[in-house]
């Protein structure tokens, strides 16, 4: 499961057109260190939210700074589901 | 048939530019000219008021077509930072501009989307009342409003004004339009105590979300596919924003345009002061305009070339 939110995530964090290079992206070190700026952010988020049919409110935001957090957000909110 | 028949833009001189910000901001070129795509944002002079505006917007018009002031019947502004509270902005631009005393004015309150309202309400009350000839200006300048420090707004945001001359006889008329407001998320762009407040992501959601729906939506209603547009014109809140709507509808590049790099967004007038340049090109048969933002609102409308050998 893990593995299949972490590549569904490689691919949303591609097709948002960050700078980053994806292919050696750090999963514990924050995206905002490896090239991934605001706006990318955003557009992470929606596809996030769109792909996993989750809704992320603002104020998770900010603990969703890297890879292996996300995946463990997007795991525990589909427990809840 | 009424119609847009010319468009006249100003954007004031003055500019302040981002690389100068780069470190307050903790910014780069990269961010500043792949991402938001605003390299300077246009201000107008402090002495300067949105009728000011306006009237430097009709002086660009006067240049480009002859017009006798006598014959204007209405004359609107789109704006949400008035001269002043009363009177009406529309009536300060009647009186500095001495159009006829029979000529009636009023104005709209929109942001983003602005433009197309504007369309779309004068066309309605100038053929409810038979006029012929009506100026629909477009001035919005957040300069007023922007707090300095704060880089959700003052990275992004420029001042301009526009004037389009809506007549009988029209270069472009409009086909249907489409409407749309999310009033509950009406706090995420918006203004308190004199201050502009922009809640980026909400405001990126919603535009990435709302336009391409909507976009499908204007063509079907239209009878059109998307190979009949020859230009996409979105209402420049930044690059990146473009660049997701163009991405999401499949858009070749060359037919969307961002034009915003040297003067920022400027509110109702992005999509003016571009119409003003494409209409100029002889390929433009049938443009698709959508504003979008404020309210959060958004509004769509297909133009085409008046030619009767066209579809």
């Amino acid at each position: 499961m893990i593995n299949d939110i972490g590549d569904k995530l490689g691919e949303i964090i591609k097709e948002a057109g960050s700078r980053a290079d994806t292919e050696t992206l750090k999963k514990d070190i924050p995206l905002s260190e490896q090239g991934v700026d605001s706006l990318d952010m955003a557009n992470i988020l929606l596809n996030i939210e769109e792909s996993f049919n989750l809704k992320i409110p603002d104020e998770d935001v900010n603990k969703l700074n890297t890879i292996t957090n996300i995946v463990h957000y997007i795991k525990n909110r589909q427990k809840e589901q | 048939m009424i119609g847009i028949t010319v468009i006249g833009s100003y954007i004031p001189e003055k500019r302040i530019s981002n690389y100068g910000r780069k470190a307050e901001f903790d910014i780069d070129d990269y961010f500043i000219e792949k991402k938001i795509g605003v390299r300077q944002v246009a201000v107008k002079d402090e002495s300067e008021d949105t009728s000011d505006l306006c009237v430097r917007a009709f002086e660009r018009l006067v240049k480009k077509v002859n017009i006798d002031k006598n014959q204007i019947e209405v004359a609107a502004v789109v704006t949400q930072n008035p001269d002043r509270n009363i009177p009406h902005t529309s009536a300060i631009v009647h009186g500095k501009l001495g159009l006829p005393e029979s000529c009636a004015s009023f104005d709209i309150s929109h942001g983003c989307s602005g433009f197309i309202y504007g369309l779309s309400l004068m066309q309605s009350f100038m053929r409810e009342n038979d006029f012929k000839k009506g100026l629909l200006f477009t001035c919005d300048p957040y300069s007023k409003i922007i707090d300095k420090k704060d880089k959700n707004t003052c990275l992004l945001f420029g001042d301009a004004a526009t004037v389009t001359l809506i007549s009988d006889k029209p270069c472009y008329v409009t086909g249907k339009f489409t409407f749309g407001t999310i009033g509950k998320e009406y706090k995420e762009l918006s203004c308190a105590d004199n201050r502009l407040y922009m809640n980026g992501r909400a405001v990126f959601n919603f535009s990435a979300k709302y336009v391409p729906e909507d976009i499908n939506s204007l063509l079907k209603e239209n009878g059109l596919s998307f190979d009949d547009i020859d230009q996409f014109i979105f209402h420049q809140g930044s690059k990146y924003i473009v660049d997701t709507i163009s991405k999401r509808l499949g858009l070749d590049s060359k037919r969307v345009v961002f034009d915003a790099y040297d003067y920022g967004n400027t509110v109702s007038s992005s999509i003016p002061i571009i119409l003003e340049k494409e209409m100029a090109k002889r390929e433009n048969n049938y443009m698709v305009l959508s504003g979008f933002g404020v309210g959060l609102s958004w509004a769509s409308v297909v133009v085409k070339k008046f030619q009767e050998d066209i579809k």
